[in-house]
C-alpha cells in the first residue's frame, strides 16, 4: 500500500524518518558537550511489547558487538568478555534513548559516566596512568 | 527484543511463501515522549530485500551514486516496505499478513520528492 | 606565515604515502631497472589519493568523523574488522619498515650499525607522540622532509638527456630486459603505494586532530592539491634520477644507500648532507603517521576515544595500541630483517585493505545526513567510481603477480 506519489504509508511527516540499521547501528556516540567519544551503537534494543512499538535504548560494549561476529569469532569474543567481566552474565552498557540529544552523522548523548570504560579504565589505572606526563595536554 | 536480532531475519508472507529478508527498519519521530529531548522513535515498518546478504548500504535512503544504485538494485532483487501493522514477529521468524503481490516497492526518492 | 604552514598536514600525509622508506628504494629500484616507463602510473597514483583524500578530508571537517568511523557504520562490524586487520597489518608492517628506514639513514649518516639505533627510534617516536603537540609535529616533519626536493636539483644538475627521459615517460611498456608480469607488478606496486589506506587514515583524523570545520573546507582542498602532486614529484625525481645513474650501467638498486648515492655524485658533500636530513625527516614522518594510523584506525572500529587532542589518561587504550605496535615494530626489526623486504609483503594485504577503505569514503561522501550540501558531484563521484573498479583491479591481481614474478625478481 502507498500513497500516489510512492510514499509509503504508514509514515507520517509529522517527526523525522530514520532507519534503524543505517542511522542507528555501529554509529559513533558522542557526549555532547564534551565532545568525548563514548564508544559505538552496538546493537539497539527494541521495545516491541508496549502499545506503541519504539526504540528504547543504545546498547554498547563488547556483550554487544560481541555476538554480532560470525560463528566462532563471535563465540570466542563473547566467552572471554565473560571471563573477564566482574558480573556473572555481563549484559551491554544501555544508554536510555530519553539521553539521547540528536542524531546526525553521530549519536549524540547528554553527558553522563557512561559508555563500556572498563578496558579504559583498567588500563588507565594500571598502565598508561603511571607515565610521567599522562595526565598532561599536549594542545 | 535487539536489532541485530531482527535484521537479516527471513521473512514469509501470509500464504507462506518466502519473502525476503529484514533489510533495516523504518522509524519516525512522532512515539510517546520520553525524557526532555525529543519524541521517541517509533518503529513503523520493515524494509524487506529479496536476496540474502546484501547490505543496501543506504540505497533505501537515495544517497548512493548513480552507478551503486543500479548495481544495488540489481544485486538486492526486490525491496519492499511494510508497515508494522502487516508483521507478526515470534521467538525465530517473521510473518506478514499481506500476500507478496500485494507488498509496495521501497521507493527511496520519496525522501527527496518530499522534501 | 601561520596560514602557509596550515598545509603542512597534507606535505607530511604525502610524505608518508609517496617517498617513505618503501618508496624511496622502490622509486630508485623501478628508475632503475625500467627507467622511466612506469611514471604514468605514479601520476594515476596521485590522481586517485587526491579524489579520496579530499572527500575524506571533507567528511571529517565537515561532519567531524574520521575515515574509519565510516568503514564501520557502512560494512557493518564483519566486513569492517577484516578491513581493520588488513590495514593493521599493512600499517604495523610499514611502522615496522620506517623505524627501520629512520636507523638506516642514522647509519649512513654516522656510520653507527641500525641495529643499535633501533632502540633510539622507538623510544623518540614514542615521545613524539606522547608529548609534542600535533601540529608542531606536522608542521615540523612536513617541512624538514622537503629537503628531499635535492633530488630535483641533483636531477637537473646530473644534466640528463631529458628528449630521452621524455621518451621512457611515454613509452608505458617494459624495456627489452624485463617481461609484462613483472611491469605489472611493478606497477600495482606503485599504486598500491599512492594509495596505501593509512595516508586517508591519517589525513582524515589529522584535520580532527586540528579541530577543522566546515570554515576549512578550502584549507583541506590546499592540503591534497598541494602536497599529494608534491609528493608524487619527489617520488618521479627519485625515480628519474635513479634512471640516469644506473639504468645506463645495469646496475640494480636494493637498499638505501644506492637510493642516495646519485645524490652525492651529482651534488657532492653538501647534497648528500642536506638529503640525509630529508631522508631522516620523511621516514621520521613516516613512522608517526603509521604508528598514529594505527591507533586511529583500532579506536576508530570500537568507538575509543582517541587521539593527541586528549590528555593520555583519557584515551588510555589509544595510547596502549600504540606503545604495543611501536615495541613489537621494534623487535621484529632487531630479528635483522630486512626493513625494505618487509613493505613488499605489506602488499599482500593492501589488496585487501584498499577496496575495504575507499568504498565507505565514497558512499559517505554522497550522504546528506553527513555532508549537507556539500556532498559529491557527478564529476567526484566519476572518478571515485572509476578508481574503486581500479583498485578492485588491482587488488585482484596484487596477489597473484606477487607469486608469480617472486615479488618482481
Amino acid at each position: 500500500m502507498s500513497t500516489s506519489d510512492g510514499r509509503p504509508t504508514g509514515v507520517t511527516h509529522a517527526g523525522r524518518v530514520l532507519h534503524a540499521g543505517l542511522h542507528l547501528l555501529d554509529r559513533q556516540i558522542v557526549e555532547q558537550g564534551t565532545g568525548r567519544m563514548a564508544g559505538k551503537v552496538d546493537d539497539v534494543e527494541l521495545a516491541l511489547d508496549e502499545d506503541v512499538p519504539v526504540v528504547r535504548a543504545l546498547l554498547t560494549g563488547p556483550a554487544g558487538w560481541g555476538p554480532r561476529l560470525p560463528g566462532l569469532l563471535g563465540r570466542l569474543v563473547t566467552s572471554v568478555h565473560h571471563r573477564l567481566h566482574p558480573a556473572e552474565d555481563p549484559q551491554p552498557v544501555a544508554i536510555d534513548m530519553t539521553h539521547v540529544v540528536d542524531i546526525d552523522s553521530a549519536v549524540h548523548v547528554d553527558d553522563q559516566d557512561l559508555g563500556d570504560q572498563g578496558l579504559g579504565e583498567w588500563l588507565d589505572q594500571h598502565f598508561i596512568g603511571r607515565i610521567p606526563g599522562a595526565g598532561d595536554a599536549t594542545e | 527484543m535487539r536489532l541485530s536480532e531482527l535484521l537479516g531475519r527471513e521473512v514469509r508472507d501470509a500464504d507462506n511463501e518466502y519473502v525476503g529478508t529484514v533489510a533495516d527498519l523504518v522509524l519516525v519521530q512522532d512515539g510517546p515522549l520520553r525524557g526532555p529531548y525529543a519524541a521517541s522513535l517509533r518503529i513503523s515498518g520493515l524494509i524487506l530485500v529479496e536476496r540474502r546478504h546484501v547490505r543496501l548500504l543506504g540505497y533505501e535512503r537515495d544517497v548512493l551514486p548513480v552507478a551503486f544504485r543500479w548495481l544495488l538494485k540489481r544485486l538486492a532483487g526486490r525491496i519492499s516496505y511494510v508497515p508494522w501493522e502487516a508483521v507478526d514477529l515470534d521467538e525465530a521468524s517473521v510473518t506478514l499478513s499481506v500476500r507478496t503481490a500485494d507488498l509496495v516497492e521501497h521507493d527511496p526518492a520519496y525522501r527527496r520528492r518530499t522534501s | 606565515m601561520k596560514k602557509y604552514l596550515a598545509v603542512t598536514l597534507g606535505i607530511l600525509t604525502a610524505i608518508g604515502g609517496f617517498v617513505d622508506i618503501g618508496d624511496l628504494v622502490t622509486n630508485a629500484l623501478v628508475g632503475a631497472r625500467f627507467g622511466m616507463r612506469l611514471a604514468w602510473v605514479v601520476v594515476v597514483g596521485v590522481l586517485g589519493i587526491i579524489v579520496f583524500a579530499e572527500m575524506s578530508g571533507r567528511i571529517a571537517a565537515v561532519s567531524g568523523r574520521a575515515t574509519f568511523d565510516l568503514v564501520r557504520e557502512r560494512l557493518g562490524p564483519r566486513a569492517a574488522l577484516v578491513g581493520l586487520v588488513g590495514s593493521f597489518l599493512v600499517t604495523g608492517l610499514t611502522l615496522t619498515a620506517e623505524l627501520g628506514g629512520v636507523s638506516l639513514a642514522v647509519e649512513l649518516a654516522f656510520g653507527i650499525n641500525y641495529l643499535l639505533v633501533i632502540p633510539w627510534v622507538m623510544v623518540l617516536a614514542w615521545l613524539v607522540v606522547w608529548r609534542v603537540k600535533f601540529n608542531t609535529m606536522e608542521t615540523g616533519f612536513g617541512l624538514l622532509g622537503l629537503f628531499l626536493v635535492v633530488f630535483v636539483v641533483a636531477l637537473v644538475a646530473a644534466a640528463p638527456d631529458w628528449s630521452a627521459l621524455g621518451a621512457q615517460v611515454s613509452t608505458p611498456r617494459p624495456p627489452p630486459s624485463e617481461d609484462w608480469p613483472t611491469y605489472a607488478y611493478y606497477a600495482i606496486a606503485l599504486f598500491g603505494a599512492a594509495m596505501t589506506p593509512y595516508e586517508v587514515f591519517f589525513f582524515s583524523s589529522g584535520g580532527v586532530e586540528e579541530h577543522w570545520s566546515a570554515k576549512d573546507l578550502t584549507l583541506s582542498k590546499l592540503n591534497v592539491f598541494l602536497g599529494f602532486p608534491l609528493g608524487g614529484t619527489l617520488s618521479l625525481s627519485i625515480a628519474a634520477v635513479a634512471a640516469v645513474t644506473f639504468l645506463p650501467r645495469g646496475i640494480q638498486v636494493d637498499n638505501l644507500g644506492q637510493t642516495v648515492l646519485p645524490v652525492a655524485v651529482y651534488l657532492g658533500k653538501v647534497g648528500l648532507a642536506l638529503v640525509l636530513i630529508g631522508v631522516f625527516a620523511a621516514t621520521f614522518g613516516a613512522t608517526l603517521e603509521t604508528l598514529l594510523s594505527c591507533g586511529y584506525s583500532v579506536a576508530q572500529y570500537f568507538g575509543w576515544q582517541w587521539g593527541k587532542m586528549v590528555r593520555p589518561r583519557q584515551d588510555a587504550r589509544f595510547h596502549t595500541v600504540l606503545i604495543a605496535v611501536l615495541v613489537v615494530g621494534a623487535m621484529t626489526l632487531l630479528t635483522t630483517v630486512d626493513p625494505v623486504k618487509v613493505t613488499e609483503y605489506s602488499v599482500v594485504f593492501s589488496a585487501v585493505a584498499l577496496p575495504l577503505t575507499y568504498l565507505p569514503i565514497l558512499i559517505v561522501a554522497n550522504d546528506p545526513d553527513y555532508l549537507g550540501r556539500r556532498t559529491n558531484g557527478p564529476f567526484a563521484n566519476l572518478l571515485g567510481v572509476s578508481y574503486l573498479v581500479l583498485i578492485l583491479v588491482a587488488s585482484l591481481a596484487a596477489v597473484p603477480l606477487m607469486i608469480w614474478t617472486k615479488a618482481g625478481q
